[in-house]
């Protein structure tokens, strides 16, 4: 999530869902073990979804996580300006204006 | 948990923050409680992207119901269960401190750390729920303290059933497990963070 952008705004909104996500998460598997599901169902969905959930992250992380992200993407989404995050004299900032 | 409280109020506000660059960290100047609730929507349409780590988010806590109830709570006698939780814990700081390091090595291109940690996470998850499911074959729901009325809902204790201690032969392979549980969480977690 953090690798996705650099701005603290987009990932606030990032953990937001993850946390949501999590939680529903744990509801869910927390009802079925109250509902006495076997050991062995328990375990083989802890397997299956963890295998599962990485091939389907697959794609995102080879394909979205970039080495660089422009400032502008940045501050997308955001009521900064660039005057407002880089100093003058940075280079990114020599760039861009 | 005092001392854990206290530094979490000694963190610095993200706004004071300057990175060595001279760089600020972007944030919402001035949020509102509506600009929170229209940022997930945002997030959602402008970088739908973000699905593809649902089921991460989704499963992120879903093995702790197996671990911490069907595993330590049913299988172990109580005194073990408390040694398990202290290993348990202290392997997500030790692997929780090794895997972030090694996130942000410098010296490789964050592109190729993300493969690498998809990679490893991978292996870590055949490796260590493959051993995991050689203990789960051990003993069954029923076996360990539960027993069930026709209708499923009525719990009373086996009374063949006596927990696992520490001292027992055997104790060895579980303790690892468990404390390699720990520190998959903290790698998984530290993995969608970053």
């Amino acid at each position: 999530m953090g690798a996705l952008s650099n701005s603290g705004r987009r990932s606030a909104n990032f953990v937001g869902f993850y946390k949501g996500i999590q939680s529903v998460g744990a509801a869910v598997v927390n009802n079925l073990d109250a509902r006495h599901l076997s050991y062995k169902k328990e375990f083989i969905s802890n397997w299956v979804l963890l295998s599962a959930a990485l091939v389907v992250a697959a794609p995102l992380i080879l394909t979205r996580i970039k080495d660089h992200v422009p400032i502008e993407e940045d501050l997308q989404g955001t009521d900064e300006t660039i005057e407002d995050v880089l100093p003058s004299g940075h280079p990114e900032k020599h760039a861009t204006v | 948990m005092f001392f854990g409280a206290i530094l979490a109020l000694l963190l610095v506000n993200a706004s004071d923050v300057i990175r060595e660059d001279g760089s600020r960290v972007i944030l919402m100047k001035n949020p509102s409680w509506q600009s929170e609730i229209w940022g997930l929507y945002e997030t959602a349409k402008f970088e739908p992207y973000i699905i593809f780590l649902f089921p991460m988010f989704f499963v992120s806590n879903w093995f702790y119901v197996y671990q911490f109830n069907s595993m330590n709570g049913a299988y172990f006698n109580t005194r073990t269960r408390a040694l398990n939780n202290v290993l348990y814990w202290l392997s997500q700081i030790i692997a929780a401190g090794i895997w972030g390091y090694s996130l942000d090595v410098e010296s490789v291109r964050r592109s190729v750390r993300a493969k690498v940690a998809l990679g490893v996470l991978f292996v870590l998850t055949m490796v260590i729920w493959g051993g995991g499911y050689d203990f789960e074959k051990g003993y069954t729901r029923f076996d360990a303290n539960t027993d069930f009325s026709k209708s499923g809902t009525a719990l009373t204790t086996n009374p063949n059933w006596v927990p696992k201690d520490w001292s027992d032969s055997g104790y060895v392979g579980p303790m690892f497990l468990y404390m390699f549980y720990g520190a998959y969480d903290a790698a998984w977690q530290a993995t969608v963070y970053w």
